[in-house]
């Protein structure tokens, strides 16, 4: 379980709590600004001066190493910040660091074959990533994730800069991601329709604070509602 | 061929090219040696080659090192003030010490360049967060501050001193015999067995900072120790053989394009082909203006300076 308490970040978050249970699937919506990346940045281990406590199974993440952390929370960023010239294939491997951390050598080689297979991806292994299209790059980031070995999956607007079959096809991805391989998610989107359809719970975040939660049936989410939500 | 044997039979190519020149300059001698040709062989043109080989060496794979972990093609081994704390230290020698003090020069280089290091890492304990970008402008602020200094003790000083100075800052292989390769060598052991053991970690680098915490790495500790490492390696490089440009930062840019961007590559490529670089670049350093031997900077500025354009051409069209 993911517990977050009292999170605070500078200005852009402010006493934050929620939790998230293994298996669920989770969405963060809100305008633009609100600190969604952040928050998951702090759980990410990316902002670490952050005040308040987040909980993963109990044990506080400030004592964790960044390696150790990584091997129980990946995060998969809206934007790659640079060109990366690495292959897919190293890339993966490179994934594997944190998951060396914990099981050492145990199943190594089978880690990288079975979520390629598992993703399609073995048909650009020897792809620079820098020359993969969109789609696939988020692809192969979501590889790199599930490689880490880590059961909680952050994913920052996965679909932003998608269009709108490969944006589909990402969904299906993460739904199938906590259905059949029993990942905890917690994603932030813009898309309604998205988060209606693979979230169990919903947090809707305003000026750096959670002002409402939904959960159950979702459908009453609309772009009104939201609107109404956020706004008032 | 299996990537191991590709590596070690690369790396004995270069070294055996760069041990025949040996034999080779500045004049030819393999046949009819006498106690005196040998003696000139062992103790002088085997440790100049030795030298300007694990200067090479260390230079290159700490300007690899650099260029991966401040993400910039363009940064050397001197970027942080190295080089230029060890001319500090050699300029306060000239200048001041050497009628006084019964210690070698580089002794004084390399205090000079630790000092910096020193410095360095003041600037990052005061900063509270210590961007890659940090420590960059840090080091150009020190390379500044020395760079002064120097020009400052440069106009004090007598003709003499002046001249020994600039010949200093050019940058040469001189040798203390055999023994004064140890340093070196130990230096460049250190550097490429530490390197290779870390090269996974160099190879996060490249994906980024965002990335490459989420993939576990700690870049800020990572990068503050291999900083450390590297300051070491070429306090002792640029101590021995002063201030050599160009090395540093277009091997690194060679290895990769020949050999790939992977560390345990690259680290290993890099080591080698600048070692056999700069030891060609001594051979050409000893033969070019023979019996004159000139410094092995000018002829690494002359050849390097086009293919550094080359490189920042190549850069911004990508």
């Amino acid at each position: 379980m993911l517990q977050v308490k009292d999170l605070s970040y500078g200005k852009i978050i402010r006493k934050i709590n929620l939790n998230v249970k293994k298996g669920e699937c989770v969405s963060l919506i809100g305008e633009n600004g609100s600190g969604k990346s952040t928050l998951l940045k702090c759980i990410a281990g990316i902002c670490r001066d952050y005040t308040g406590e987040i909980l993963i199974n109990g044990e506080n993440i400030s004592e964790f190493s960044q390696r150790k952390l990584a091997s129980c929370v990946s995060y998969v960023p809206q934007l790659i910040e640079k060109r990366i010239e690495l292959t897919v294939i190293d890339f993966l491997k490179l994934s594997l660091y944190p998951y060396t951390a914990v099981k050492g050598g145990e199943g190594l080689k089978d880690a990288i074959g079975e979520v390629s297979s598992f993703l399609e991806i073995e048909s650009f292994f020897n792809r620079k990533i820098y020359l993969l299209s969109g789609g696939e790059v988020q692809k192969v980031l979501i590889a790199g994730a599930l490689v880490q070995g880590a059961d909680f999956l952050l994913l920052d607007e996965p679909t932003s800069h998608l269009d709108v079959y490969r944006a589909e096809s990402v969904i299906d991805l993460i739904e199938k991601l906590v259905k059949e391989k029993n990942k905890t998610v917690f994603f932030v989107s813009h898309n309604l329709e998205h988060v209606k359809k693979i979230s169990q719970r919903v947090f809707v975040m305003k000026n750096g604070e959670i002002v409402d939660k939904l959960e159950g049936d979702l459908t009453v989410l609309t772009e009104k509602t939201f609107l109404r939500r956020v706004y008032g | 061929m299996a990537d191991w044997l590709k590596k070690v039979l690369t790396a004995l190519t270069i070294v055996c090219l760069s041990l025949s020149f040996v034999f080779f300059f500045p004049t030819l001698k393999i046949s009819g040696l006498t106690s005196q040709d040998f003696f000139i062989l062992k103790n002088i043109r085997l440790a100049m080659f030795l030298t300007a080989f694990l200067v090479g060496g260390i230079l290159s794979v700490c300007g690899l090192v650099f260029q991966t972990i401040f993400d910039n093609p363009l940064a050397t081994p001197y970027t942080l003030g190295i080089s230029s704390g060890a001319s500090f230290g050699a300029v306060v020698y000239i200048v001041f010490l050497k009628n006084f003090v019964n210690l070698p020069l580089s002794l004084f280089a390399f205090a000079g360049s630790v000092f910096a290091i020193l410095l360095i890492f003041a600037v990052i304990s005061a900063v509270k967060y210590a961007s890659s970008q940090t420590i960059l402008l840090s080091g150009v602020a020190l390379n500044f501050f020395f760079g002064s200094l120097i020009l400052f003790f440069q106009y004090y000083a007598n003709q003499y001193d002046t001249f020994e100075i600039t010949r200093w800052l050019l940058g040469g292989i001189s040798t203390a015999g055999l023994k004064g390769i140890l340093p070196l060598a130990a230096g460049a052991a250190i550097i490429l067995v530490f390197f290779l053991f870390n090269a996974e970690k160099l190879d996060l680098f490249l994906l980024g900072e965002t990335l490459a915490k989420t993939k576990g790495l700690d870049t800020a500790r990572e990068r503050l120790v291999f900083i450390a490492v590297c300051g070491i390696a070429v306090s002792v490089s640029v101590a021995v053989a002063g201030p050599i440009g160009f090395v540093g930062i277009i091997i690194p840019h060679l290895s990769k394009k020949l050999f790939g961007i992977t560390h345990s590559n690259s680290v290993f490529y890099a080591f080698f082909l600048g070692g056999g670089a700069l030891s060609l670049c001594q051979a050409i350093a000893v033969k070019v203006f023979y019996p004159s031997i000139l410094p092995v900077g000018v002829i690494t500025a002359i050849i390097g300076t086009p293919i550094f354009i080359y490189i920042l051409i190549v850069k911004a069209e990508k």
